[in-house]
């Protein structure tokens, strides 16, 4: 049986049911078939007993009066029965009366004597007894006798049956079982298998999961629930463990490092000692100890080499067997002083050491406590410092040098801090501040000390030279103070570096050139005038020009009115006052004039005639009137022209390009006629330029001339002046350009400069004034040429005019 | 009883010994007829009340009939046997055994006792045809009895089924017989 406890559960659960099963289904056939075969039994001792009754009854009166005749009627009819083997009828005395044997038995067969019981079964058969009576009388027995192979075929049968019945419910139950033994089967062979997983991972985080609220699921619930504790007490041990481990870990570091400190304790001891040693021994000073006597219980080595003596005759000796007696006084007395006090002596003095040579020393003297706290000796140190001593001494007299300057310097002579901070200036400086004293300009910057528009670009040029090092030398600088006068200066600035060359600051000079600068704007102020006399002569050059425009159209004027004239007066309308004397002289008698000849035909062709000459006449003389307008219109516009030139009104206004050129082209038209310049304009629709007309109109018109005499000079095939407009960014670009004689390129550095000119009759100003009005107004001018006799461009750029979006209503801000 | 019975099969055994040993015969088998045969409730005055067999006429079983009968009981009742030699007394009793006398006067006989509970009883031909209810007769040598049902119908006596088994049935006035 052990087997059956080490299969799997599902075969486990299939086996249960089907032994369960089984013997249920056994024990139920079983009961069936007992129940069936003792019914049938018991039908059948009925029958048997009926069947006896029934020939009992009717042997009644056969027997009472000894007739067979109706028993052997009743035997007849009972042997229908097939079991019933044997009926016999005895008479009151026992002996058989009647009886009926089944053939087959009729040999073997004997009928038994009659017995006092109800029912025999004995082997195959069952025998009934049962008395007649009458009125309780006795009379007779019947015997009936019957066979049960029934009861043995029908066990049989059922046993067939029962057999059947138990293989096809154990089929079924089999395959029902292997199907339903999941439901049980499967919640427990998940949780086995996390069981299973549990106990090889010992991962206690792992859930069985739950198929549902019945035992299994009580057990899943169950086993999770462990597994929380488990986990949980998992945790908690690993913490301890953890947290054990931390602590020994923590004492161990403990008392690695107890030990480690006093290992260190000792290491810091002797260290301090090699250190208090190697101080004592090694720094230059002089170390000593005394008692309350004054006799010396230490001295280093330094203090013996002093003395001259061994560090064994200074133990114990005093200051009196070393030093002169006026010196060991004082050295007694300060010994006194602290041995009485218990102050600390800081004092600097003078001492001859004993190769003769007076040193200053610097000593501090302090007691010596006891362990007891009352004050035991002096010790003190000494440090030599006549080096010190001597270098503060020229220290001093560099000082008062320095001093010297930066009180009496008139120039403004100043140092500062990478902050732009003053450090120091000079007196002069500080008196032109209004300041008392240099000191109080200490720690300020220009800001503080000068105007704003000075201060801010000044402290900008000095942060620059404290991050570039680059000094700046000679500048002149305009420099207004607060109290709102203006001087020039001539100033430089330096890096202040240190020692080791790192700039720390800045310095300064600056020198006041006020008066040198008034002298030179002076000559400024002439030689402008001198350049206005000048261009006030370029501009009766220009007037000339413009006369002699005039002029050339007065000419054309005169030319036009001669030709007025003469149509005039050679007008055939005179022609008119003839035909009408002729009409008048013949007025009496029109009708035989006209009827004489073809004179009517005559008058009337000519006087057609007549009509057409006037005609054309008249329109001639439109024309020439047409003519004439013009060329006074013209005239008008150059003197317009010409006072629009004249005056600079300084108005600056958004004028188009082409506008600009148009006026320029025009007043040059005449003189580039005269000398069969071929111009040509390519104007862009650009924005418009804000701009001086009159300035702009005085450079394009320089320009053009400029571009005529470079043409008539360079004597070129076709003489070519080009003038294009072009936008370029937020700037207007005019172009000026010929294929005149050009520019070499020695002159085409020097074109723009006051004065400069090719020409024999030019004064040089005009480029320069040019350039200086373009930049005036915000542009440039620049030249280009590729050389002599290869033409020149000129190109003038002017600021576009900045689209205005339109102002909002502001009739609300009143 | 058994004894009685006993030699009442002996006598029977012995019937052809002579006319003698016929009429014992018969006269046996008499109570034994009777208990195959029931009254109705009313012939009997009380459940012990004895039966009364009347002998009419001629008595065919003789004085020892008359002892043998009065040591019978008959449906558990005790046996009174009288003598009558005219039918006038006839009222109370349940048995009427017919002498061959009266045969002749058998109609009046029959109308006289009308419907009352009296089981008749006789032993002549033409007895039972008349409307007696049981006759003797002889079959093949053997002492056989009739039984006319309508007569027993008549009388409200109920015969047994048994019985009849081994009677012959017979109707009135017919000679057809059943077996």
């Amino acid at each position: 049986m052990r087997w059956i406890r080490n299969i799997s559960l599902r075969y486990k659960l299939v086996l249960v049911a089907m032994l369960t099963s089984t013997g249920a289904l056994l024990l139920a056939a079983g009961g069936f078939m007992a129940y069936d075969l003792m019914t049938f039994r018991r039908y059948t001792l009925s029958q048997l007993n009926l069947e006896a009754e029934i020939v009992a009854q009717s042997s009644t009166a056969a027997l009472e009066f000894n007739d067979r005749k109706p028993i052997d009627e009743i035997l007849a009819a009972v042997k229908a029965d097939p079991h019933l083997v044997a009926a016999v009828v005895y008479d009151a005395q026992d002996k058989p009366f009647a009886s009926y044997i089944r053939e087959n038995l009729s040999a073997s067969f004997t009928p038994p004597a009659p017995q006092n019981v109800e029912h025999v079964f004995e082997g195959n058969s069952v025998s009934v007894f049962r008395r007649i009576a009458m009125d309780q009388r006795f009379l007779g027995t019947v015997y009936l006798r019957s066979d049960i192979g029934e009861l043995k075929t029908r066990s049989q049968r059922y046993a067939g049956i029962a057999g059947l019945v138990l293989l096809a419910s154990i089929v079924a139950a089999l395959l029902l079982c292997a199907k339903l033994q999941s439901l049980i089967s499967n919640p427990i062979f998940s949780l086995s298998v996390t069981a299973r997983r549990v106990a090889l991972e010992k991962n206690y985080a792992l859930r069985a999961p739950k198929s549902g609220e019945d035992e299994v699921g009580q057990l899943v619930d169950g086993f999770n629930e462990m597994l929380t504790q488990i986990q949980s007490r998992d945790v908690a041990l690993r913490k301890a463990q953890d947290e054990l481990e931390l602590r020994v870990e923590e004492r161990t570091r403990e008392l690695k490092s107890e030990v480690g400190e006093r290992r260190r304790a000792e290491e810091a001891l002797r260290e301090s000692q090699s250190l208090y040693s190697s101080l004592v021994e090694h720094l230059p000073i002089w170390v000593f100890r005394k008692d309350a006597e004054g006799r010396f219980t230490f001295a280093n080595s330094l203090f013996c080499k002093m003395l001259g003596r061994s560090e064994k005759d200074v133990i114990g000796s005093t200051d009196i067997d070393f030093v002169a007696p006026e010196s060991a006084a004082k050295y007694a007395e300060d010994d006194a002083k602290v041995l009485r006090d218990g102050v600390t002596l800081d004092v600097e003095e003078t001492l001859r050491n004993t190769r003769g040579e007076l040193l200053h020393v610097h000593t501090f003297k302090v007691p010596v406590y006891g362990s007891d706290g009352t004050i035991k000796g002096t010790q003190g140190c000494v440090v030599d410092i006549t080096d010190r001593k001597r270098m503060e001494q020229a220290l001093a007299y560099e000082r008062e040098l320095m001093h010297t300057l930066m009180e009496n310097s008139p120039d403004h002579i100043y140092f500062k801090d990478t902050e732009s901070r003053f450090l120091k200036c000079s007196k002069a400086l500080a008196t032109r501040l209004g300041l008392k004293s240099p000191e109080e300009v200490v720690g300020k910057s220009d800001m503080d000390l000068f105007r704003e528009d000075y201060a801010r670009p000044a402290i900008q040029e000095e942060k620059r030279i404290v991050r570039t090092g680059v000094p700046v030398i000679g500048k002149v600088e305009r420099q207004p103070w607060k109290d709102e006068t203006v001087s020039w200066m001539l100033t430089t600035r330096m890096p202040f570096r240190d020692k080791a060359g790192n700039i720390v600051g800045t310095f300064g000079i600056s020198k006041d050139i006020t008066e040198l600068k008034r002298a030179e704007s002076e000559l400024e102020e002439v030689h402008r005038k001198l350049v206005e006399s000048s261009r006030n002569a370029g501009m009766a050059e220009v007037a000339t020009g413009v006369l002699h425009n005039v002029g050339n159209v007065l000419n054309s004027v005169n030319v036009s009115a001669n030709l007025i004239s003469d149509i005039v007066r050679k007008s055939k309308v005179t022609g008119v006052g003839k035909a009408v004397g002729l009409l008048r002289e013949n007025g009496s008698d029109l009708a035989t004039f006209f009827n004489t000849g073809n004179r009517a035909q005559q008058f009337t062709d000519y006087l057609s005639k007549l009509g057409d000459h006037l005609g054309q006449e008249q329109s001639a003389l439109l024309n020439e009137v047409a003519l004439l307008s013009d060329h006074i219109e013209h005239i008008k516009e150059i003197v317009v022209m010409q006072q629009g030139y004249a005056k600079s009104t300084g108005l600056r206004e958004p004028l188009t390009p082409k506008s600009l050129v148009d006026d320029a082209l025009r007043i040059n038209s005449a003189a580039l006629a005269r000398h069969d310049v071929h111009v040509s304009t390519d104007i862009d629709d650009t924005p418009r330029v804000v701009v001086d007309r009159h300035k702009v109109l005085q450079i394009l018109i320089n320009l053009v001339s400029n571009a005529k005499y470079a043409l008539d000079d360079g004597h070129p095939e076709a003489k070519e002046l080009r003038i294009s407009v072009r936008k370029q960014g937020n700037h207007v670009r005019f172009c000026v350009e010929d294929n005149g004689i050009g520019i070499s390129s020695d002159n085409l550095t020097r074109i723009f400069q006051h004065g400069f000119t090719t020409r024999k009759t030019g004064h040089g100003f005009g480029l320069h004034s040019s350039a200086l009005a373009a930049k005036e107004l915000g542009g440039s001018l620049r030249a280009y040429s590729e050389g002599p006799g290869r033409g020149a461009r000129f190109v003038l750029n002017l600021l576009a005019e900045v689209p205005i979006t339109e102002p909002q209503e502001i009739s609300c801000i009143q | 009883m058994r004894c009685i019975a006993l030699s009442v099969l002996l006598m029977v055994a012995s019937v052809c010994a002579g006319a003698e040993v016929e009429s014992q015969v018969k006269g046996a088998l008499i109570p034994k007829i009777a208990n195959f045969v029931e009254w109705p409730e009313t012939a009997f005055s009380s459940s012990n009340a004895p039966l009364v067999v009347a002998i009419l006429g001629t008595d065919p079983f003789g004085a020892e009939f008359e002892q043998a009968m009065k040591q019978q009981r008959i449906h558990s009742r005790p046996v009174i046997v009288q003598r009558y030699n005219t039918w006038a007394h006839t009222n109370d009793c349940h048995i009427l055994i017919v002498g061959r006398s009266e045969a002749p006067r058998m109609e009046q006989l029959v109308r006289r006792i009308g419907t009352r509970p009296i089981l008749t009883l006789g032993d002549f031909a033409g007895f039972a045809e008349q409307g007696g209810v049981v006759n003797f007769i002889k079959v093949d040598g053997r002492i056989r009895f009739e039984v006319n049902l309508e007569a027993a119908d008549k009388q409200r006596l109920r015969v047994s089924a048994r019985l009849l088994q081994v009677s012959r049935v017979v109707r009135a006035s017919s000679n057809s017989s059943q077996n």
